[in-house]
């Protein structure tokens, strides 16, 4: 190849010189005769196209020797009309044709001859060059000898020359002949060389999108002439070539080389031809790139938005998907979601306000791709699996995304709403949902997350509980074992779902139960380990709920709404109750109980007496029968405590039975700290602070309180008795003492508190005493030098709040000053 | 001409009546230069003058001078055979004798020239002016001036085009129309062709002009072809439902009108070849007859 072309360059460069020194010394004849032979170099068929443009680019540049000598008649002394026809005598048609178009150019240039006749006479003769390259080069020689001659609107050439219709067809000829050449190259050759054709072929495409450039920078044309004459012919050419490079390349020049507002107007012709396009080739891509074209116009113009709506743009845009949906069964998933999600940018860009649009474009995915219908007719149920009914024709199995590329297409056409419209429009696009089901478990689920994340992000929370329906249709994902899934990907998505559930609110109580109750069904279908994430956060909107319509039936006066408040209050609890069912069937017991407690004291704040004795009694149940891990026992219990004590509309029956219970499970717990500890506060469950009436009375703090300073003794004394058990212990093994002195201490402090209260189950003897032992027994574990420090700290706190108790004036004060000096 | 060493004795020149007006043309010559000729053409007067200049000092006697038109055809295979078809004599002196330059004029009013002068490869007319100085001894003086006949044709009143579809079955079937069948010599040949059918690979197109030349009758006839014209119309394959334009200048070819019967001794016909040549070389031809005529002298 290199050596050919050094040769032939040599070749051209010594015709190049006879040729110019011919020109020199005026002699027409002779500077034609080797003008010719330096063209015939072109002749050559062995050269690659990248070479033989070479060498053309070297012929090219002689030409213009030629080219002026022949613009200068007096050199010459012939007219251009003979030099026309003098040139034509040339017996070898390549060399003829090149020197026809240098002269025609001189020709036209001079004014002699009408521009319109002499480039139809060129573009007509050029057609003797069948070999493609030779003929492409040559083409291309004349389209740039010819580009300053157009009979165009305003060129000199017009009028006389003929007009803007005469340039257009002009071009045109020359490009329909080109692409025609373009395309052949394709053929014949050996098989094995296709690769390199198309390389080939490639390299030269812009040498035929040329003509369409010129074309476009046409002054003279106007969408008449577009519409009607360009478009169809460029089209007819286009569709009629059949070939896998020329289509999409030509498509893409149309789309890319003439104004938004001409396809506008012809969109329909346009999208027209892209049905027609051979089925390998990628009309997707061309339509994708049409209508990103046409979405960033309408992005950099919106007032462009009433055109498109003017010409329709999105439904002809939408037919000729489905068209080509239609014509090519075998159009990949990828191409199939390329245009859908062109189609979604577009109508985002230039119909925002309509979500139906949107919504539109989403079924016609799903349907292109074969999703199932959702389930409304029975048959077509199971979701993403081939129908298999033997009845009537089976629908086409649908089209699973697994290509990474289509996969990522998918993933974006489902995110453009997500970002462009808030929750609440987002979930009116019923098929959203049909769409994602067409993505593999991984990636429906990655998308899930991306609707979740948005709806958190969004501002308006979802607030009927049929969109909360819906949302979990598009959430489905998560909500089922589907494929393999990463652990930590799992937690953090239900993470997600739970946060999402703080988004399902509104302000309407009735409505809210409803939400609530949706959700938990919703979430109830993806099973235990679903539902334990996400049932805290249905409980405390459930709580949260409850206490809503608490604070407005105290709000409220009349009877009416105060049984419908009843009514609802009722099925608040009955929704937590069964949530602690689900709980414990998930086998979440911690869960359980705590919620059981909360869902007690809420129960209790309504008034609701039964029902709250039924939690807490639950709630026992469940600590009975289900925790048994000492940690969590004590834990749970101090909650069951608590709870209890916050409890205050208890008949005192239920309170004391409840309280026992407490201090049964209290007395079993398996550590002495722990025992300690929760006999100490089961004490509480049997005293109750006066309610402070003022604040000022209020810090004085513990002026006094009410209830069964018995069951307060009897717990303290339950303590005190273990206590002494461990000191005595300690005393005999040796060990543990320091252990059991803080157990002491802390237990004097019970005391101490109650004291303060003024409950007669703590009485100042008592008190004395176990100072007195305290100090005893720190004061020896002093000397040995094992006294904890914490124990020791605790103790001289102890002291301390006494001293200043003693202090202080009042009912408190008085009380202390019973109390022997430490 | 000189005899026996002496030289000429007497030089013989002739001119045309109408001097620098005299219609000429340049044709080859037998030695292959070009020479230019006067151009007479049917019904013409032949008329100028004759002068006779004797070598310097010589007195010359003669038996009479005579000018001739001679109209001949003549076949090269048969040198003997040239076939006087016009033959006019003038006597310009009577026997006498004269001694210094002397110009006689004559004058041949009308003369039918019925055939174009016609250079072929077998077979040629040519026209001289042939003055004779008659002289015994031997010394008679022959000088032939040659000019040219050319006839102008009727413009043909009917001059249909040529269309004509042919192929190989299966392979190639091509149509090709040219506009006219009857061509002047200073006409284009426009054509059309189109391609059918093309199954083989074609590398170029050309179109020849053909010559055809049959002299002599019977079983001593002589038919020689050549290719006038060799013009490339096409470079590279084409594919079915292309069309290819034709456009071939005739002017710069050295044709001659077509001869249908040149007394009865030799005809000479056009032809356009068209030829395909594929990639091995093969050519596929098909020629057709065209009638070339001259429209101006």
């Amino acid at each position: 190849q290199d050596k050919w072309l050094a040769d032939a360059q040599n070749l051209v460069k010594q015709y190049a010189f006879y040729m110019k020194r011919a020109l020199d010394d005026n002699n027409l004849r002779e500077a034609l005769k080797q003008g010719s032979l330096m063209l015939g170099e072109l002749r050559t068929t062995a050269l690659s196209p990248q070479k033989y443009y070479e060498l053309y680019m070297q012929v090219w540049s002689e030409l213009h020797h030629l080219e002026s000598f022949f613009a200068d008649p007096a050199r010459h002394g012939r007219t251009n009309l003979e030099l026309y026809e003098l040139v034509q005598h040339a017996g070898n048609i390549l060399p003829r044709l090149y020197l026809l178009v240098t002269v025609g150019s001189v020709y036209v240039k001079s004014g002699e001859g009408a521009a319109k006749d002499v480039l139809k006479d060129l573009v007509e003769m050029a057609k003797g060059v069948q070999h493609p390259i030779h003929g492409l080069f040559l083409r291309a020689y004349l389209g740039q000898a010819s580009k300053t001659l157009l009979p165009d609107a305003g060129s000199p050439f017009e009028g006389e020359g003929g007009d803007t219709r005469d340039a257009v067809d002009f071009v045109l000829q020359n490009f329909t002949e080109m692409n025609k050449l373009w395309v052949r190259m394709q053929h014949g050759g050996p098989a094995r060389d296709v690769d390199r054709r198309e390389k080939e072929r490639r390299e030269l495409r812009d040498l035929v999108g040329k003509n369409l450039h010129v074309l476009s920078s046409l002054e003279g044309l106007d969408l008449s002439l577009y519409r009607d004459v360009v478009l169809p012919r460029v089209l007819e050419q286009v569709v009629q070539c059949k070939d896998d490079i020329a289509q999409p390349y030509l498509m893409d020049a149309v789309t890319q080389v003439f104004p938004d507002d001409f396809h506008l107007k012809t969109l329909e012709t346009l999208l027209g031809a892209v049905p027609k396009l051979k089925p390998s080739v990628r009309a997707g891509d061309v339509l994708a790139s049409l209508m990103d074209r046409l979405t960033q116009a309408a992005i950099d113009a919106p007032e462009l938005a009433d055109a498109f709506a003017d010409a329709d743009a999105l439904l002809k845009f939408r037919e000729c998907v489905a068209a080509v949906v239609e014509a090519q069964p075998q159009l990949e998933a990828r191409e199939r979601l390329l245009m859908h999600a062109s189609l979604m940018s577009f109508a985002v860009a230039a119909h925002k306000d309509r979500l139906e649009l949107v919504d539109g474009i989403l079924a016609s995915c799903a349907s292109a791709l074969g999703a199932p219908l959702p389930p409304a007719s029975p048959r077509d149920g199971a979701a993403g699996e081939a129908g298999t009914s033997a009845s009537s024709e089976p629908p086409p199995p649908a089209m699973i995304v697994a290509d990474p590329k289509a996969v990522k297409q998918l993933v974006a056409l489902l995110t453009v709403p997500l970002e462009t419209y808030d929750t609440d429009d987002v979930l009116r696009l019923s098929s959203y949902p049909r769409c994602m089901s067409l993505l593999q478990p991984a990636d429906a689920r990655d998308m899930a997350v991306a609707v979740v994340k948005s709806v958190l992000k969004g501002s308006t929370a979802v607030g009927d509980p049929r969109r909360v329906e819906t949302l979990f249709k598009f959430v489905a994902s998560l909500m089922r074992d589907a494929g393999e899934e990463d652990e930590e990907d799992f937690e953090e998505a239900q993470l997600l779902m739970a946060r999402l559930v703080h988004r399902l609110r509104s302000d309407d109580t009735t409505t809210q139960l409803a939400i609530l109750t949706t959700a938990k069904a919703q979430f109830a279908t993806g099973g235990a380990k679903r539902l334990r994430h996400a049932a805290p956060p249905l409980a405390f909107e459930a709580l949260r709920l409850g206490r809503a319509v608490v604070a407005e039936t105290a709000l409220d006066e009349s009877s009416s709404t105060k049984t419908h408040e009843s009514e609802l209050l009722k099925q608040v609890l009955q929704f937590l109750y069964q949530l602690v069912s689900n709980l414990e069937q998930a086998t979440c017991h911690d869960l359980a109980l705590r919620l059981c407690l909360e869902s007690a004291r809420l129960a209790d704040s309504a008034g609701a007496e039964h029902a709250a004795g039924d939690l807490l009694e639950r709630a026992m149940t469940s600590y009975e029968e289900e925790i048994v891990d000492s940690k969590k026992q004590r834990t749970a219990l101090s909650l069951i405590v608590g709870s209890l004590r916050t409890c205050e509309n208890f008949s005192e029956e239920t309170r004391v039975e409840l309280a026992d219970r407490a201090v049964g499970y209290a007395a079993r717990l398996l550590k002495k700290t722990d025992r300690v500890a929760a006999l100490a506060a089961c004490a509480h469950l049997h005293w109750r602070k006066s309610p402070a009436k003022t604040s000022g009375e209020d810090d004085e703090g513990g002026v006094g309180g009410s209830g069964d300073a018995a069951g307060v003794s009897a717990c303290l004394q339950k303590a005190l008795k273990i206590v002494n058990a461990s000191l005595q212990a300690s005393a005999t093994t040796g060990a543990g003492a320091g252990e059991a002195t803080g157990l002491l201490v802390s237990v004097l402090n019970s005391y101490l508190w109650f004291f303060e209260n003024g409950c007669e189950g703590a009485p100042a003897s008592a008190v004395a005493e176990l100072l007195e032992r305290a100090d005893a027994e720190l004061s020896q574990l002093g000397s040995q030098g094992a006294c904890p420090p914490d124990v020791r700290a605790h103790y001289d706190a102890t002291v301390r709040h006494i001293r200043h108790q003693r202090g202080r004036g009042g009912v408190v004060g008085a009380r202390f000053r019973d109390l022997p000096e430490a | 001409m000189s005899f026996f060493g002496l030289g000429r004795a007497v030089t013989v020149d002739l001119t045309h009546a109408a001097g620098e007006a005299q219609r000429v043309a340049s044709v080859k010559s037998d030695r292959g230069n070009l020479e230019t000729l006067p151009v007479f053409t049917d019904k013409e007067t032949i008329a100028g003058h004759v002068h006779l200049s004797p070598a310097p000092g010589k007195q010359i006697d003669h038996l009479g001078v005579k000018i001739e038109v001679l109209g001949q055809t003549e076949l090269y295979f048969d040198r003997g055979d040239a076939h006087d078809f016009v033959s006019l004599v003038r006597e310009l002196v009577n026997p006498g004798e004269f001694n210094g330059p002397l110009s006689v004029p004559f004058e041949f009013k009308n003369v039918a020239l019925p055939h174009e002068s016609y250079r072929g490869i077998n077979v040629r007319v040519r026209y001289v002016l042939r003055v004779t100085v008659s002289r015994g001894y031997g010394g008679t003086v022959v000088s032939d001036f040659p000019f040219l006949t050319r006839l102008v044709d009727e413009p043909p009143s009917i001059n249909t085009g040529i269309k004509m579809e042919v192929g190989i079955e299966d392979c190639l079937h091509i149509e090709f129309e040219y506009a006219k069948a009857k061509y002047s010599l200073k006409d284009v040949v426009v054509g059309k062709i189109f391609f059918l059918l093309v199954r083989i690979k074609i590398k170029h197109m050309e179109l020849e002009i053909r010559r055809r030349e049959s002299a002599g009758g019977g079983t001593n006839t002589y038919n020689e072809s050549e290719t006038i014209a060799k013009y490339e119309v096409m470079d590279g394959a084409p594919v079915r439902g292309e069309s290819v334009p034709v456009r071939l200048f005739l002017a710069p070819y050295d044709l001659t009108p077509t001869y249908k019967n040149v007394a009865n001794r030799f005809s000479v016909k056009y032809y356009l070849n068209l030829v395909l040549v594929d990639e091995e070389d093969r050519r596929y031809f098909k020629q057709q007859e065209i009638t070339v005529f001259r429209e101006t002298l």
